[in-house]
């Protein structure tokens, strides 16, 4: 497939940990989170193009599945990551030729809000998913709706945390749907609300 | 969040509800496992109790007269790819004591004899029956032997089949080979987060290997180690330990150290806990997955209690699709209820449905040349696939 007609599908996703504010670990799906980075890197990467500031517990598991689709599509995959976080980068992303590396800036924040800017800047979205996550996920639901105002936005709630509250709280009515709340088979949901959309 | 198996009851208030919860109840409670992991759910707690992330089993129970109740509810389980069993009571009255939603599920005429088939066939959906219940412990030899033996001894007395893998061997590809073979079919690793254990053996790639194949991990985390520091286990479910859950507060010396009675039973409800959400896990993403992608293309396909798929083609013949979680074997074809799923029709086939990627690639081209060679009517489908062979057959 030619590179032109790729979409970029960006994703937000993360893993509440222990310690962390509560209002996220208690409802978050770990199992839930996981099972649909799976089944979004299967769904999407043959056809589509993933862009996410890699958490190193989701990163692995897109080199995962890539690896095992058997196409090449080094060109369906980029990942930003900042400079702050140089000294603990997930040996995954050399497996990755399109990683993006960030200007670290004063602190933990500016460097990430850095890395967002840049992301959320230099790629046309089609859409957002969001998985998990905490504070952070929030912000870029916040950042994708002002630059990306026409693209598809998918808080997956089923899977807890921030993307449950950003569902509850914050998703215009037009894009809420029963089965993001309550479908666990995340196969057949991105087959459906994803790629038939975009 | 603490996760269970969920048994629903809906249909006629007869008193056979009661016995059949009673019956489960002894039969859970024989395999070593509290019965308080199963809610019992019926019509009334279904709105506030009921939750999709979480494995189970539907006793649609008939009505004589035909008065059908909660059909809304019956609807929903359907439409969610839950296994529903409808016992009725009259021979060849089925149709008269079951609603038309249930008109294409396998049922059950009750007789007090038949309690026991259907406790049975309850267990085996949920998978409690102890060839299914595969656990490895993951530890570090220099640094937990004790406690991962005292684990394995409490985990084995709550039916689990549990596999100690040892750190001491030196990492050798075909060791590692084998390893991973016999973990795909594993439902939870326990790993004992010990200060030294993620450095010498499970490298990031080995959570995310673990994770992609389903395999629900629960860590232990030593009190002298921050799991903060391993930042791509969080994959997992983490549970800190300090020194009053160890006997004496010896936490560090690998032959004396012991955990406590009580904390060892918390670790074992939690290993059930996350089992559970694993297995609900599972069977979404094979059986709701296939039933959705079905669906999609304008096929009629029955989630069966005996857990496996039927769908009647038009011309009088039947298909069946056996979900199968790790290696797909020919084994899976041979249990009783599908063989009666055979008669009566003019024309049978068996497709075990399964998902490659939890597979190694030496097994998927095994499997891509028997469906070439062996017989034409039992075939795999892997789950990359469902979508296009569905819409084309």
């Amino acid at each position: 497939m030619a590179k032109s007609e790729l979409k970029n599908v960006f994703l937000s996703a993360s893993i509440p940990i222990p310690g962390r504010d509560q209002k996220f670990v208690d409802t978050a799906d770990i199992v839930a989170i996981r099972d649909a980075v799976i089944a979004l890197a299967t769904v999407v990467l043959p056809l589509h193009r993933i862009v996410w500031g890699g958490h190193p517990s989701i990163t692995p598991l897109i080199y995962y599945v890539m690896d095992k689709l058997k196409v090449n599509i080094q060109e369906h995959v980029t990942l930003y990551q900042s400079q702050f976080f140089e000294h603990i980068f997930p040996e995954d992303n050399n497996k990755f030729e399109n990683v993006i590396i960030t200007k670290k800036l004063g602190d933990i924040h500016a460097s990430i809000q850095e890395m967002r800017r840049r992301m959320l800047s230099e790629n046309k979205f089609s859409a957002a998913i969001f998985l998990g996550g905490m504070e952070g996920i929030e912000t870029e639901f916040m950042m994708f709706r002002e630059m990306h105002p026409d693209a598809l936005l998918l808080p997956i709630a089923s899977t807890g945390a921030a993307s449950k509250i950003i569902y509850d709280k914050l998703l215009p009515d037009m894009y809420k749907n029963e089965r993001l709340e309550k479908d666990y088979g995340y196969m057949s949901l991105f087959k459906t609300l994803l790629m038939e959309k975009i | 969040m603490s996760y269970k198996y969920q048994l629903i009851i809906l249909g006629s208030q007869t008193s056979v509800k009661d016995e059949l919860v009673t019956m489960l109840g002894e039969k859970i409670e024989d395999l070593g496992i509290s019965r308080t992991m199963v809610k019992i759910i019926d019509h009334n707690n279904f709105g506030s109790d009921y939750m999709g992330n979480q494995p189970s089993f539907v006793y649609y129970i008939g009505d004589i007269n035909g008065n059908f109740n909660h059909l809304d509810i019956t609807q929903k389980l359907l439409k969610d790819g839950t296994m529903i069993l409808p016992i009725y009571f009259t021979e060849d009255h089925f149709s008269k004591e079951i609603p038309k939603i249930l008109e294409n599920q396998n049922g059950i005429l009750y007789k007090e004899i038949e309690k026991e088939r259907i406790a049975n066939i309850t267990l085996e959906a949920f998978e409690l029956l102890r060839n299914t219940r595969k656990i490895f412990i993951s530890y570090k030899r220099n640094e937990s032997t004790s406690i991962a033996i005292q684990l394995y001894e409490a985990l084995e007395h709550h039916n689990f089949d549990t596999f100690l893998d040892t750190h001491s061997i030196p990492k050798a590809a075909p060791f590692q080979d084998e390893l991973w073979h016999r973990m795909t079919d594993c439902d939870v690793i326990l790993l004992l987060n010990t200060p030294g254990f993620l450095e010498s053996h499970w490298c990031k790639e080995e959570f995310a290997e673990a994770g992609a194949k389903q395999i629900g991990i629960v860590q232990l985390v030593w009190p002298n180690h921050d799991v903060k520091k391993d930042t791509t286990s969080h994959l997992s479910y983490p549970k800190q330990l300090h020194e009053y859950n160890f006997i004496d507060g010896i936490y560090n010396n690998k032959d004396k150290s012991k955990l406590k009675p009580e904390f060892v039973a918390e670790i074992i409800k939690e290993v059930e806990s996350v089992r559970a959400r694993n297995l609900a896990a599972r069977q979404d993403n094979l059986i709701t997955d296939f039933r959705n992608i079905a669906l999609k293309v304008g096929k009629q396909v029955t989630v069966q209690p005996e857990k496996f798929l039927t769908e009647d083609l038009p011309n009088g013949g039947r298909r069946i699709y056996i979900p199968t979680i790790g290696i797909p074997q020919s084994s899976s074809c041979q249990s009783a209820e599908i063989r009666k799923e055979l008669l009566g029709y003019k024309d049978v086939s068996i497709r075990l449905i399964y998902d490659d990627l939890r597979i190694r690639d030496k097994w998927l081209k095994h499997l891509d040349w028997l469906n070439d060679n062996f017989r034409k009517d039992i075939k795999t489908l892997k789950k990359q696939e469902f979508e296009s062979w569905l819409s084309q057959n």
